[in-house]
């Protein structure tokens, strides 16, 4: 089997905790192509948990000074933050008078809520979404305790008929009140859609709920210190640091022994579907859970060559799709046909385009195709 | 550019960010080196001859390519060897003692007519050899005859003795010497034991995959087998059909042409076993000695229908804004 997709979670090691290391170099929070507005200006003092970008719309997580200290610069895409003082920000103030404000509360700490459907089915999904980003492990065997609080918190704002752990073969971890289901490890078997398919039995079924284990983790740490949580478990090579958000990837890959030259990649994320960053001084967002880096070579992995038919790709879907015809609609601007071949059931694990002979762009190809279409009217449904 | 804080400039790319490491250029590479053992018998039981023929259509090939590109104003990429690779399958279909303008003429219309015309590399919807193959059969046949080019050579050509004389005819060739290329027929296409060797290292590199070729063999051998049940003495057995002619290099190299076959496992396993099933069905009935090659562009053309085989896709058929 291919390391790439061996999902099992490796050994524990020790921790590393960044801010006892040291953190002399300031937080670069990124709020990146989020378009959250900053809450703050140049100079102002903000104090540890301070929320200082929130989402005009209401729909995206707000963001949080993981630090006490001074606002450096604030752009378009980033604010800089230099540590000072010891100030700590008001606790949150709960109203779990009824769902909505619940998921709000969570949503103003920091936490992505748009999946989350009343009434749905919960699935807890502890298998790691790529090889190597296990750090969760570390949470779910030490802090057991906080993940319970903050599913019970969620249990009490989601009301689900069901609750289910997915957890990787051979693991075994445990949350009260959670049917456990056992996942064969194997990328792409812990993306959101496998793990509901695995334990649902169904394929892409609505109301449920998927939640991993380092989100629960930070609801649970959210709900039990109502402070919303500004250090997060971020595994880089076989590293896993404890950082505040916003440690530069810099740091980070230093401190894991990585020598980074000209021409590598740092992805937040794994290698299939993370997001490469464009510089070093990139701030982890909250939700990252890995870095990963990957050396350079001089030959790109896409190219923009023609698709040879051979079908690699297609055998490779795990969604049964035909990524080869989806992207030469893609390509000459047709996005309207990638509908017929179904774009929708595509999960975005990437596996076509690390298969591709023609090492055609395929999955960037898709993600066009979709965010075109997202931004069309939409016309009628189609599931019965 | 180097930023003036001296940190390295990363690549950004859009996920993945890693790749299998199989390139089109790797591909053409290894089916040529799978192709070598057929060429050297080829050339050891033309005396040469051969030789001739295979460079002669691998630099046709070759030539057309770069000028069609050049024409199309589009960038020379012979250095991804696939014209190569076509122009020496279009010579293995070949007899070696054909004269060199017609070789010129078969590599250049394989080229220009079954690659070039549809967009080049991946276009196709007919496998290139053999169109310019084609070409050459209905435009010339008594030159494209094996019989006729052939009365130099000690060796015969098989088939057409099933065709014309009858499956006892066959006796006179033990399947070692077909297995060895003692028959007439394409310079390296009559090759059977040198291509089976090709064919079985692609598919241990995994550079073809097995659905095509088994499913072709087994459409070839279920037929001939079902004739043969019928009437031993009017037919010949499976593994005459399957060692004479060019029916595992049709197996093996030009039914899983990848730009004329289907994609997915049960259209290539229906496209492989409809041509093989066509092979015997051409050979018993039709003019063709050998069937393959009109059996394989049969197959091709039918391609798009074959690819229509889909499963239901991942969660059934849903709107892309109900997602997310
Ligand atoms: S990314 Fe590619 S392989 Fe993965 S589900 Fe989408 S189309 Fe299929
Ligand atoms: S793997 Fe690449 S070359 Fe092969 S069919 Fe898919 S898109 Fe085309």
């Amino acid at each position: 089997m291919n390391p790439i997709f061996l999902l099992t979670p490796s050994d524990r090691g020790p921790v590393l905790k960044i801010r006892e290391q040291n953190l002399s170099s300031a937080l670069l929070i990124s709020l990146e192509i989020t378009e959250l507005t900053p809450l703050v200006g140049k100079e102002e003092l903000v104090a540890k948990g301070q929320k200082i970008a929130s989402d005009p719309q209401n729909k995206l997580p707000s963001v949080h000074s993981s630090v006490s200290g001074k606002v450096l610069d604030v752009k378009k895409d980033f604010i800089l933050i230099e540590e000072e003082g010891e100030r700590v920000a008001a606790p949150l103030t709960l109203d779990n008078s009824d769902s909505s404000s619940m998921l709000s509360y969570l949503r103003e700490a920091g936490i992505d809520v748009s999946g989350l459907k009343q009434g749905c089915t919960l699935i807890i999904n502890t298998v790691p979404a790529e090889a190597g980003i296990d750090g969760h492990r570390f949470l779910i065997e030490e802090f057991n305790q906080i993940m319970s609080e903050g599913l019970d918190f969620l249990k009490e704002a989601l009301s689900p008929k069901a609750s289910a752990i997915a957890v990787p073969q051979g693991m075994s971890w445990t949350l009260p009140g959670c049917t456990g289901h056992e996942i064969k490890p194997v990328y792409p078997n812990g993306l959101a859609p496998m793990v509901v398919k695995a334990v649902t039995g169904k394929e892409m079924p609505s109301g449920v709920s998927v939640i991993d284990a380092a989100t629960l983790y930070r609801i649970g740490r959210t709900v039990h210190g109502k402070q919303p949580v500004t250090e997060i478990m971020v595994k880089v090579g076989n590293t896993l640091f404890q950082a505040p958000v916003g440690t530069t990837v810099k740091l980070l890959t230093s401190k894991a022994g990585f020598k980074l030259s000209d021409g590598d990649r740092v992805v937040l994320g794994g290698p299939l579907s993370g997001r490469a960053v464009y510089s070093l001084n990139h701030g982890i967002p909250a939700d990252t859970q890995g870095v990963t880096v990957i050396a350079g070579s001089n030959t790109p992995v896409a190219k923009d060559s023609p698709c040879l038919g051979c079908g690699e790709c297609v055998i490779k879907c795990p969604a049964r799709l035909m990524p080869n015809m989806i992207s030469r609609h893609a390509e000459f601007g047709l996005f309207e046909n990638t509908q017929a071949y179904f774009i929708a059931s595509c999960f975005e694990c990437g596996l076509c385009a690390y298969w591709c002979t023609a090492q055609r762009p395929l999955l960037q190809y898709i993600r066009l195709a979709k965010k075109e279409l997202f931004s069309k009217p939409i016309l009628e449904d189609l599931r019965k | 550019m180097k930023p003036i804080s001296g940190s390295p400039v990363l690549t950004v790319s859009s996920a993945p960010h890693i790749h299998c490491g199989r390139t089109i250029k790797g591909t053409s590479l290894e089916m040529l080196l799978a192709l070598l053992p057929a060429a050297a018998f080829a050339i050891w039981h033309s005396n040469i001859l051969a030789f001739r023929v295979l460079a002669l259509s691998c630099v046709v090939a070759v030539i057309t390519e770069a000028i069609c590109l050049h024409l199309m104003k589009r960038e020379i990429e012979s250095d991804n060897y696939t014209a190569l690779l076509c122009g020496l399958m279009f010579g293995f279909l070949m007899s070696p003692c054909s004269p060199w303008w017609l070789i010129t003429a078969g590599s250049s219309f394989s080229i220009i007519l079954g690659k070039m015309v549809f967009g080049g590399l991946g276009g196709g919807p007919l496998c290139a050899p053999l169109v310019g193959w084609a070409i050459c059969k209905v435009s010339w046949p008594e030159l494209m005859d094996f019989d006729m080019t052939m009365l130099g050579s000690e060796l015969t050509y098989p088939l057409s003795q099933l065709k014309n004389f009858g499956p006892e005819t066959l006796s006179q060739y033990p399947l070692k010497s077909l297995l060895l290329g003692f028959q007439l027929g394409g310079s390296g296409a009559a090759q059977s034991g040198a291509i089976l060797l090709g064919g079985l290292y692609l598919l241990s590199r995994k550079i073809i995959r097995p659905d095509i070729p088994f499913a072709f063999i087994a459409g070839v051998a279920l037929t001939a087998a079902t004739f043969y049940a019928i009437s031993p003495l009017d037919y010949a057995s499976p593994i005459y059909h399957l060692l004479c002619g060019s029916t595992l290099f049709g197996a093996f190299f030009l039914a899983t042409d990848s730009s004329s076959s289907p994609v997915g496992h049960i259209p290539m396993i229906a496209y492989g076993f409809t041509a093989g099933i066509l092979v015997i069905i051409i050979r018993v009935y039709g003019v063709y000695p050998d069937g393959v090659p009109f059996a394989i562009l049969l197959a091709n053309l039918a391609s798009p229908l074959f690819e229509k085989i889909r499963p239901t896709p991942f969660g059934g058929i849903t709107n892309i804004h109900l997602q997310r």
